[in-house]
């Protein structure tokens, strides 16, 4: 069973983010695989470990750092990766991004491909389900749990808002993982020594047979209007003492001053 | 008496003791290396406080009695060592001891060892009955009654009544029935009789007897004293009382100044080291030849046992029996080892030798290390073997993993941003080192992670940095530039990571040049002070105790006694077993309460550990008993209603417990700088 994890290296959301001028403050921030991403990976591995045979290969389009990414994902215990890296991709959004992934991966044998249900940084979820479309594959999202494994089919359970659904499907298909599937496991200290001599293959834009007008301001379907900060959170207020005058204090602040009945 | 005989015994014993002690040099031969010959001076003293004076066995306030009586017993063989010879050489000469220079007829020396002796038996004799009394009646739980103990307890009692028996017989065949045998005796001195109170108290007892019997004592006295000594000999290799002959070297070679050796510096990507799964400890044959000294001389005394935090919650680790274990496991594999070069493949150090949840129950508090008689080194052993399990096997407890990846991405174990490590102090105008442009400063406040993310204990970091600004001192802050020491990633093995966190956490200090740190967590104490000189960090590293007990002598606060109610103090294994401070932060007590400060049962060398070290702080706690809650039960018998710490882990721990056991009403946990705040006068 052959594995392509779509990953993506993201701004690590922990951190304070900080906009100015409508734009990303990128000084002392770090980077880190996209946690769903994590997910895809383990998931993978899992799925090879237990079919025991087949391999996992990681992909990603990003910048010069994101092949760090790649190294983490290979000393997570992937066997292979592969970097697309050209400035002709600055400005892609998710469809350009899968009209990419499309070709990238056009050509290459495969039984599954695993993404993160989205990503952490846009959340916006979409690439996988495009890529699949692109590719004429079947698909399953956000999905929670693993049922049987075979050569050519697979049954999982997919998480939605009434429930969940078991399907079936058969393979080659598209997965995007939820975080309740697996725990990521950590890189181990033999894993990042082995991965210094995993092949990890870097693409430009011409070498990976994207056609530059597909991809970049040109090939997006999207444009980010602005970037704003939040607006941080507002101090809760605390009520003390009586209940019942208390209880009167929050109805009364509740109906007059938050109006939710108006 | 029979010089025959005699040369015939003195073979055998001799030869058997020679055969059995070679081979287990051997053994220790076969295991790795370690230098342990350094600072002979240091070492001779610390055979002389641990070894001679017997510190850690008469010296303990707990198990005082047991304590003497093992000390008079030791003092008692290094007085009746050379009443022994003497004895032996009385088989091949008549009157043996009259050649001996200040022992002889003519000097004093004779008759006073002839009294010291005397005396010396009678205690020794005592003793073993106080033994045998505290064995079968008394029934001490650390103690398991073995089959061997009684046996050598029966020696030594034999060897001391024999004696008596052939030198009360010798008085009575001289003085009564007028034989010449050899006494010690002058015009000035005397006879030796008068100087041998209880020999001759014997020597009544067997008077009426007659001459016949008095004979037969006599050389039943003598052969059956030389005999037991010369069986107890070449026993002595082989069985747990090794400790009679390597206990004084172990104690000799023990670690030195820093309570025990730093743990191993490992090249973690050495290849070799990856093949042979030779990181840390695997095998039996990877213990270093001082660890398998360590384990021969463990005599089972089970005093480890009984402090170990985890063996009072009912947790699997005791650390006698994990003693014995490696000990019965290396005998097994000895042949093999002497046959290979290495062990079989038969068992699992970890797993089958030691189970996992042994191995990971240790909180590294060294409460073991400090009671131990003989000074055996349980946690180093523990952390190597820990590192095998993380490094090669990843076989940590997953739970870790976690806090492993928090200190990955953000240098914290809870793995919050690591730009948000100031936040704390904004408030406070603390200075950050990057704004201080090479400006000069007291002190750098190195905060650790709890104190710049934990909302308890921000408000210890806050406490000391308050009380700093009132003394006037410049210090400053690395704000998101510090890193979380490595401390529990060490412990738990994890020394990649360890070493990934403790070097960059050098090069800012060094880059800062900074000399002098104070810190309001042992952990990150122990690892500026005593473990980053392994990776050139070189740095005066003071606990805020011992900072602020220094401002109050310097007069640069002044404190007046705010704090009601009773105050006891929980000692941090990582301040006073580890870096040896007990005193500044009662100082800082005394000042700061109103009433006299109460102490727990176990407090101060003897502390008992809240649970967290150790990495234990990020592990779940599943097995037995919660150690935190059981100590909060010690403070309430103590009758505290306030436990005062000097760690952030107790801080939590402590807290926890209070909580858990439903003490919240009655009883409260503070650091020691809100207590000192909360007196400053202004």
């Amino acid at each position: 069973m052959n594995i392509i994890v779509l990953i993506k290296q993201v701004v690590d959301v922990e951190l304070n983010i900080r906009v100015k001028d409508g734009a990303l403050v990128e000084d002392g921030l770090n980077y880190v695989i996209s946690s769903w991403d994590e997910i895809a990976i383990e998931t993978a591995l899992q799925i090879v470990e237990s079919v025991g045979d087949g391999e996992v290969t990681l992909v990603t389009i990003g910048p010069d750092q994101a092949a760090e990414a790649l190294r983490k994902g290979l000393a997570m215990g992937a066997h292979k990766a592969i970097h697309v890296s050209d400035a002709g991709f600055d400005g892609s959004d998710s469809f350009a991004y899968a009209k990419a992934f499309a070709k990238i991966l056009g050509d290459r044998d495969c039984d599954l491909i695993i993404a993160g249900k989205q990503a952490q940084d846009t959340d916006a979820g979409l690439t996988a389900g495009m890529l699949a479309e692109f590719m004429d594959l079947p698909q399953a999202t956000n999905v929670t749990k693993l049922g049987q494994i075979a050569a050519d089919k697979l049954t999982l359970h997919r998480g939605g808002d009434n429930g969940s659904e078991v399907i079936e499907l058969s393979l080659p298909a598209v997965l995007t993982v939820n975080d309740s599937l697996y725990e990521a496991r950590l890189a181990s200290l033999r894993g990042i020594m082995q991965a210094k001599k995993k092949p990890l293959e870097t693409l430009d834009l011409a070498g990976s047979g994207v056609d530059a007008a597909t991809v970049g301001i040109a090939g997006r379907q999207t444009v980010i209007d602005q970037l704003v900060e939040p607006e941080a959170r507002q101090a809760g207020q605390k009520f003390e003492g009586d209940e019942e005058e208390t209880t009167k204090q929050v109805l009364d602040l509740l109906v007059n001053e938050a109006k939710i009945f108006a | 008496m029979n010089p025959i005989l005699m040369m015939l015994m003195l073979i055998l014993s001799l030869g058997a003791f020679s055969y059995f002690a070679y081979m287990k040099v051997t053994i220790l031969r076969l295991a790795g290396p370690e230098n342990r010959l350094d600072q002979i001076p240091e070492r001779i003293k610390q055979l002389i406080n641990i070894g001679f004076k017997q510190k850690k066995l008469i010296g303990r306030k707990h198990e005082r009695s047991s304590g003497a009586m093992h000390s008079f017993i030791f003092w008692g063989f290094l007085v009746l060592g050379l009443r022994s010879t003497i004895l032996i050489g009385e088989g091949f000469i008549h009157g043996f001891q009259e050649y001996i220079p200040f022992l002889n007829s003519h000097s004093l020396g004779g008759y006073l060892y002839t009294l010291l002796k005397d005396v010396f038996e009678g205690v020794v004799l005592c003793m073993i009955l106080f033994a045998f009394y505290r064995r079968i009646i008394l029934k001490p739980g650390r103690l398991h009654n073995s089959f061997e103990g009684f046996l050598v307890l029966a020696f030594i009692g034999s060897l001391m009544l024999t004696d008596f028996l052939y030198d009360g017989a010798k008085f009575n065949l001289i003085t009564i029935y007028q034989h010449d045998l050899a006494y010690l005796h002058s015009e000035v001195y005397g006879t030796e009789m008068t100087w041998a109170p209880l020999a001759s108290i014997f020597a009544f007892l067997i008077s009426g007897f007659g001459e016949t019997a008095n004979w037969g004592l006599f050389f039943f006295g003598y052969w059956i004293h030389v005999g037991i000594l010369l069986i107890f000999l070449p026993f002595l290799p082989g069985s747990k009382h090794m400790h009679v002959i390597s206990a004084l070297p172990n104690v000799f070679l023990g670690s030195l100044g820093y309570p025990h050796t730093p743990v191993a510096l490992l090249d973690c990507e050495n290849e070799e080291a990856w093949e042979n799964e030779s990181l840390g400890v695997t095998r039996i044959e990877h213990l270093s030849w001082k660890q398998v000294l360590d384990l021969y001389t463990c005599t089972e005394c089970g005093r480890c046992k009984d402090v170990c935090p985890t063996y009072v919650s009912y947790k699997p680790l005791t650390l006698k029996d994990m003693n014995d274990s490696l000990k019965h496991y290396l005998e097994e594999e000895v042949q093999h080892l002497r046959k290979h070069g290495k062990s079989s493949d038969d068992k699992q150090l970890v797993g089958d030798v030691i189970h996992p949840d042994t191995l990971w129950a240790c909180t590294t508090c060294r409460a073991c290390e400090e009671v131990c008689p003989v000074s055996i080194e349980h946690v180093p052993r523990i952390i190597a073997m820990r590192q095998a399990q993380t490094l090669l096997y990843e076989a940590n407890p997953a739970e870790i993993n976690t806090a492993y990846k928090g200190l990955e991405r953000n240098a914290n174990p809870w793995g919050i941003g690591y730009d948000k490590r100031g936040d704390w102090a904004k408030d406070l105008n603390i200075p950050l080192m990057q704004d201080m442009d090479g400006k000069e400063i007291d002190v750098l406040m190195w905060v650790g992670c709890a104190g710049s993310f934990d909302d308890r204990n921000q408000k210890v970091a806050r406490a000391t940095a308050q009380i700093l600004q009132k003394a006037g001192v410049k210090f400053a802050i690395l704000g998101s530039e510090e890193k979380c020491t490595g401390d529990f990633a060490r412990r738990s093995g994890n020394e990649m990571l360890f070493q990934m966190l403790a070097s960059e956490n050098v090069e800012t200090l060094n880059n800062y040049k900074v000399k002098k740190i104070v810190t309001q967590c042992p952990h990150c104490l122990n690892a500026l002070k005593n473990e980053y000189p392994q990776l050139d960090g070189n740095y005066e590293v003071y606990h805020h105790s011992q900072f602020i007990s220094q401002l109050i002598t310097e007069k640069k606060i002044e404190v007046q006694p705010e704090a009601e109610g009773k105050v006891t103090f929980h000692d941090p294994c990582y301040l006073g077993r580890y870096n040896k401070e007990y005193d500044a932060p009662r100082k800082l007590l005394d000042a700061a309460t109103k009433e006299k400060n109460v102490e727990m049962a176990r407090s101060r060398q003897e502390g008992f550990c809240c649970g967290a070290g150790g990495a234990r702080m990020w592990l779940e706690e599943t097995i037995g008993t919660r150690i935190n809650e059981e100590r909060v039960t010690q403070a309430m018998e103590a009758g505290a209603s306030t436990v005062a710490t000097g760690c952030p882990f107790c801080m939590t721990m402590i807290s926890d417990g209070i909580v858990a056991t439903g003490n919240e009403e009655k009883m409260q946990s503070k650091d020691i700088s809100e207590l000192v705040l909360e007196s400053l006068k202004d």
